[in-house]
């Protein structure tokens, strides 16, 4: 089910999304300060089939993406995303991996399926986003990799209760450029999130040209990519975050905004 | 003694033998229809054969028999017991219990009757001696009285069963048994018991009993049950204190009725770890008999319940999630974590109610809950954006008072998070420069590998593994860490355990990565770095194994919250409790801060009284190579709580300074450990005689109740004892004349039916 904001809402959302648009072209990008660019959350990209950067279904969306968590909350990014193959031992160095593709993929070799295992297991999250949900050849080839790689832990469905949906934004449930009502799916580890699957083109709803033009129409409007900005922003919440927006001492907090008793 | 039982021997018992019943009594209903037709005279005396052999028959093979438990008197030895407890001492009449004891002993020293009997003496324990060696030095010093166990104990050692009496000479005042048991038997042997100081009259308030539990835990209230008791004919009211150290806790009037007892709970919170000492007394009244009763301490194992830690972060990174799943997933920790989302300068593109932030709740933290927490962690937090600065001396209070506090780097932690010149500057183990000082100096790029500091690296925090080369090895191994913050230099009171292995920090050595030290009573410890998560997963990426951060973490709370195996130096007696010049064996490990042992060191082991500063007991101990000592002392002889104190010279002199620290002057105190000396106890608690114990043992086994005032002799006592020899089963048809009778009574009857025409 998909939950639209109030149309004064939508106004203010839409307005300051322009504002943010302006600030983009006319905003230099912020001075890495501070111990290092190294140190800052990188939402690295996965490298399958030996494909380049330019090759990706949305080349921009993760640089967008960190620019936004970035401008949003306190988190310091790198707003020059790295990339790494799943046999690559730099995996290890940053604990969050973005891989996303419009088309099906070539089986990843055994060590790439090992290193995805190990990140995994080790406390990395592994986010995945189909940018061309309405084919199946990206989401088969995902789910043989995901099988391969973690075969006693088939992909579950995320309820819209999960902290994912809380972890800065409070939001109802999945978005992206697709309108599709499709859930987000996971594999959990340990009591967290070790992989977040959307077939929803979050990626698509983010990206931007050089000029800061919206590179793909969202299909439910402005409103629509904002709400996928912010569960991007979420997203990269979570994976720095994990279950803290449960913590009992937001609990009242969250429930009374969300209109619920404590 | 056993009754007697009857049986039946026949397979299956009395059924078996109620069924051969009616089988006999068929047959003989048939015989009765065999003899119709004879003269009255045979008919009768067949039947009357008939009546025999069936009879004999049904006797013979249902094996009726009878059990009984067959006894013997036999004059046995005599022993004597004589009761060696303190409550013996008290002079509450004339002649005291003692001298009544002393009287009697000369007199039996002069009975004949004395050669023949073996004597022992009880108390705590059950103690083999002579009627010389009592009539020369009756020790009276026990500190329980256990008269029941020790009779037990006398009759268990009989196995030849020879024991015929025992004279029991007592006051009665069993400290383990209020009435006696009503298992209580000695298989045979007599109790003859002689009564100590039976019309002694006793005016005292007490204190006879307390109940506390050995273990507490910290800041978490528990209960202290205490029994007051009187002897005075009228109700008493009396103040009740409860101590801690010379501190007054609790007060409270108690009212304690006629004769009587009342027990009154108190409630206390043991505020440190480890054993505490406590005390509870009641004022000694004019003319109460026993003032070592109104007065007892006792000790509390205080542990922690759960480790509740703060953790604060200026910014989400991965290393404060790393951090925070570390935390959360031990459960002997309350975790309540706090992280900034969102600062002033971020634009969140939303309202508030769309966002799940919730306001940093800074006064409720740092003003109603500082105390509550064990720890509190600033992950790369800087304080000034959320008005925290009235706040930073309370947290500089919080540490030295006896918190632990521990400031993790980045880019808003030390310099450029403002703490130069702020209460929490004072308390960090480095040297926090100016917030103006520009990023490229304030802060240190680039990947490196942190060294251990050779001269600490037996602290816990880097002997992460039990062998030194091994630990080192693994430091090694770790991967790299990334940037770090500068300081200015290590504090006075701080301790550098990981450098960096090129940077200097600001004014000069090497840049400390990581470093401790006591501020205070608390701890505190500062890592000058945000990339400690590398070594987890990054290193599990190389190695495999995540464990090293864990490990780390773990050690880290565990140092800062002052978790006694990681003390640095120990000192441990080897009861809680002793008696007046018992023999204490203290066992201790003394290293110094950084956990470096004092090697074959001579130290001072002191005995400190609660309260006082001038030792009691003072010796000299040496230590091993590994700062390990074992030594006795004679426990003081003035009741109350000590402490066991190993004491250094300041100078680090060794044997010639240790009369200054024996003198409590010019030492520094290196590990301390409670114990109580308890002259009262158990024993003194109700001082009053207990001759209706005395005599229900004697009734119970047949012995006799006599007063020590009337000089009974030795030889007056019965050894006669009734010793039981078994159980007994007897088969009288299981005979020769009885078969003989069964077979003789089946051929007269066979002859008869022959000759009179049946077969």
């Amino acid at each position: 089910m998909r939950h639209r904001l109030s149309d004064s809402r939508r106004l203010v959302t839409s307005l300051l999304a322009l504002t943010s648009a302006l600030a983009s072209l006319l905003t230099l990008v912020p001075q890495a300060r501070g111990i290092g660019e190294s140190t800052r959350v990188d939402v690295r990209g996965v490298v399958l089939d030996n494909r380049r950067e330019e090759d990706e279904p949305r080349p921009s969306a993760r640089q967008r993406i960190a620019w936004e968590a970035r401008k949003r909350t306190s988190i310091e990014t790198r707003l020059r995303p790295s990339r790494a193959r799943l046999d690559d031992p730099s995996i290890f160095e940053t604990p969050l991996l973005y891989l996303a593709g419009d088309s099906g993929f070539a089986d990843p070799s055994e060590a790439e399926v090992v290193g995805l295992r190990r990140f995994v297991d080790f406390g990395g999250l592994l986010f995945v986003d189909d940018a061309e949900p309405t084919r199946d050849a990206f989401d088969a080839s995902v789910r043989r990799l995901l099988q391969r790689a973690f075969p006693t832990r088939p992909l579950r469905p995320i309820p819209s209760d999960h902290t994912l949906f809380r972890s800065f934004y409070l939001l109802h449930g999945p978005a992206g450029r697709t309108g599709g009502t499709r859930p987000l799916e996971g594999i959990e580890r340990e009591g967290r999130m070790g992989v977040i699957y959307s077939r929803s083109d979050m990626g698509g709803a983010w990206a931007r040209d050089n000029l800061g033009t919206w590179q793909h129409a969202v299909e439910g409007g402005e409103t629509q990519r904002e709400l996928a900005i912010r569960l991007g922003v979420n997203v990269i919440m979570y994976a720095l975050c994990l279950d803290y927006k449960d913590d009992q001492v937001h609990a009242p907090f969250i429930m009374r905004r969300r209109g619920g008793t404590p | 003694m056993l009754a007697a039982t009857f049986l039946f021997g026949i397979p299956g018992g009395a059924p078996a033998a109620g069924l051969l019943l009616l089988g006999c009594l068929a047959l003989g209903w048939l015989s009765l229809r065999d003899v119709v037709g004879l003269p009255p005279l045979r008919k009768r005396v067949l039947l009357g054969l008939r009546a025999l052999t069936l009879t004999l028959t049904l006797l013979v093979c249902s094996r009726p028999g009878c059990s009984s438990e067959q006894h013997e008197t036999i004059e046995g030895h005599l022993r004597v017991l004589v009761d060696s407890s303190h409550s013996v001492e008290l002079a509450l009449s004339d002649p005291s219990r003692r001298e009544q004891a002393q009287a009697l002993m000369a007199a039996w020293a002069r009975d004949t009757a004395a050669g023949r009997a073996r004597f022992s003496r009880f108390g705590t324990e059950l103690h083999e001696t002579s009627l010389d060696e009592l009539v020369a030095a009756y020790p009276t010093d026990e500190q329980r009285s256990r008269l029941v166990e020790s009779l037990r104990r006398l009759a268990a050692e009989d196995t030849e069963l020879e024991l015929g009496a025992i004279v029991v000479v007592s006051d009665g005042a069993d400290t383990d048994v209020d009435t006696l048991p009503e298992d209580f038997a000695l298989d045979g042997v007599r109790v003859h018991a002689v009564t100590l100081g039976e019309d002694d009259e006793v005016e005292d308030d007490a204190i006879r009993a307390l109940r506390a539990d050995a273990v507490g835990f910290l800041r978490q209230p528990m209960r202290v049950r205490v029994r007051l008791g009187t002897t005075s004919s009228e109700d008493r009211r009396v103040p009740l204190r409860l101590w801690q150290g010379q501190e007054l806790v609790r007060e409270q009037v108690v009212t304690i009725p006629a004769g009587g007892d009342v027990v009154v709970p108190l409630e206390l919170t043991p505020t440190h770890l480890g054993r505490a000492l406590y005390r509870v007394s009641i004022p000694v009244g004019t003319g109460d008999a026993v003032p070592e009763n109104n007065d007892r301490s006792f000790l509390v194992n205080v542990r922690r319940d759960k480790l509740r830690v703060l953790l604060v972060t200026g910014q989400p990174s991965w290393d404060v999630r790393f951090l925070r799943v570390f935390l959360k997933r031990d459960p002997a920790i309350d975790l309540i974590s706090f992280f900034i989302l969102r600062t002033a300068n971020d634009l969140t593109m939303a309202p508030s109610e769309e966002l799940a932030l919730i306001p940093f709740p800074t006064d409720e933290l740092f003003s109603e809950h500082l105390g509550s927490f064990d720890a509190i962690i600033f992950q790369n937090f800087d304080y000034a954006p959320y008005e925290m600065g009235p706040y930073l001396p309370r947290i500089r209070d919080y540490v030295q008072r006896g918190g632990a506090f521990a400031m993790v780097g980045g880019e808003r932690a030390f310099g450029p998070g403002g703490y130069e010149g702020t209460p929490v500057a004072t308390i960090l183990p480095v040297g926090v420069p100016p917030e103006s000082l520009p990023p490229e100096r304030s802060l240190v790029e680039g990947r490196f590998q942190p060294r251990v500091v050779t001269a600490n690296r037996h602290h816990p925090l880097v002997a992460l593994l039990p062998d030194e080369a091994e630990s080192l090895r693994l430091w090694d191994s770790l991967s790299p860490l990334e940037g770090a913050n500068q300081v200015t230099r290590l504090a006075p009171f701080g301790h550098t355990l990981l450098e960096h292995p090129r940077e200097r920090a600001l004014e000069g050595g090497p840049l400390p990565i990581l470093a401790v030290g006591q501020a205070g009573e608390g701890r505190v410890l500062a890592l000058m770095a945000d990339t400690s998560w590398r070594w987890g997963m990054t290193t599990a990426g190389q190695s495999g194994d995540a464990s090293a951060y864990d490990r780390f973490w773990d050690r880290a709370l565990r140092w800062l919250t002052k978790d006694p195996a990681l003390e640095p130096a120990r000192v441990a007696t080897d009861h809680e409790r002793y008696a007046a010049g018992g023999r204490v064996r203290v066992d201790g490990v003394i290293r110094d801060a950084v956990h470096e042992p004092y090697a074959s060191r001579e130290l001072a082991l002191l005995f400190v009284p609660a309260g006082g500063e001038v030792p009691v007991a003072s010796r000299t101990i040496t230590t091993d190579a590994a700062g390990a000592f074992t030594a006795e002392l004679s426990a003081p002889d003035a009741p109350g709580g000590y402490r066991v104190m190993v004491r250094a010279p300041v100078d680090g002199a060794v044997a010639p300074a240790v009369d200054a620290a024996a003198s409590g002057t010019a030492s520094t105190e290196l590990a301390s450990e409670w114990f109580i000396v308890e002259e009262g106890g158990d024993e003194l608690a109700d001082p009053r005689p207990r001759p209706e114990l005395l005599r229900a043992l004697a009734e119970r086994t047949g012995g006799r109740l006599v007063s020590a005032a009337s000089l009974p002799a030795l030889a007056d006592f019965d050894t006669r004892r009734t010793r039981s020899l078994g159980v007994a089963t007897r088969f009288p048809f299981e005979s020769w004349p009885a078969l003989t009778l069964f077979v003789a009574a089946l051929v007269a009857e066979w002859a008869a039916r022959r000759r009179w025409g049946r077969r």
